[in-house]
């Protein structure tokens, strides 16, 4: 049922009549996913430990709106892409795989807002970052680097 | 260009299964902490309750210097892998000036940086390179249309 919801919403033919269609909308789809990954990966790495001189609130606020501009771009032009070539991409294990990385990504930053981002304040510059706050980059970038190459090894399904 | 296409890191790429994916994911994992580098400064620059500017050049720039060097390293192992290919691609040859531009840009916003105020001119440098950072990520993107 979700599949033929997403057959009648095709943009098969835009791909196939416009040669300049799938260029721009993977295109698109790359800047949000490079944005997404690499503003999450700066901010996780300050987790790590990495510039503790560095204020995590600060910093935070820096890229998690990045982060979501980013992540928002990516959903729509994945969707689109998605509905270029709804037969090739449904089921591929890559796409699957994919989408339980991002998933599980977000989860941990639900995580992370719920039980890290209420105790920053004590670990917020000049300090080593605690255990937990830690864990969760570390996670985080795993997640997020599992995503990207999912995605990329979705061509070669 | 013999000798570069029978390289072991071009017969890596063209000649087992995993790796052209493998370098790729690299590179793309590369460019993606450039773009965040780019981002991070027109960001700071832009902000009203600003980090200190030399924490911030002393944070970035290590990830700034290690991607580029990946991504030139992981570029340059495709390049080997079919150097006639990607000297006919058009979006390749104006990839290359570009991540040129940008790494000299990256130097630049560095230096700007080592002032605890930021110049006009570094803010502006900082813009410059965000928008050459994404026509970058274009290029690399239709190398494979072109």
């Amino acid at each position: 049922m979700f599949y033929d919801l997403l057959a009648a919403l095709s943009v098969e033919h835009y791909a196939r009549e416009y040669q300049w269609f799938m260029p721009t909308v993977e295109t698109i789809h790359y800047t949000g996913h490079l944005l997404l990954f690499g503003c999450i990966l700066l901010f996780d790495m300050r987790l790590l430990g990495v510039g503790s001189k560095l204020s995590v609130s600060k910093l935070e606020k820096l890229t998690v709106r990045f982060s979501i501009l980013g992540f928002l771009i990516a959903i729509l032009s994945g969707s689109v892409l998605l509905l270029t070539s709804l037969d090739y991409f449904w089921g591929n294990p890559s796409l699957v795989n994919k989408l339980i990385f991002m998933v599980l990504a977000l989860v941990n930053i639900g995580i992370f807002y719920l039980f890290v981002t209420p105790k920053m304040k004590a670990f917020d510059s000049n300090v080593p970052t605690p255990w937990f706050a830690k864990l969760s980059g570390g996670i985080s970038i795993l997640l997020w680097t599992s995503v990207v190459a999912c995605g990329r090894l979705i061509a070669y399904y | 260009m013999e000798f570069l296409e029978n390289s072991w890191f071009a017969r890596l790429t063209t000649e087992t299964a995993w790796g052209f994916a493998i370098n790729e994911i690299i590179h793309i994992l590369s460019i993606s902490v450039i773009v965040a580098v780019a981002v991070l400064y027109v960001a700071h620059s832009v902000s009203e309750k600003r980090m200190e500017t030399k924490q911030v050049r002393k944070f970035v720039a290590p990830f700034a210097a290690t991607a580029f060097a990946i991504a030139l390293f992981t570029g340059f192992v495709f390049f080997a892998a079919w150097p006639d290919r990607y000297l006919d691609n058009p979006a390749f040859l104006i990839k290359m000036p570009m991540l040129i531009t940008l790494a000299i840009l990256n130097i630049l916003i560095w230096r700007g940086y080592a002032s605890t105020e930021l110049s006009m001119t570094t803010k502006c440098i900082t813009w410059l390179a965000l928008a050459i950072a994404l026509a970058t990520i274009a290029a690399g993107r239709l190398i494979a249309y072109t």
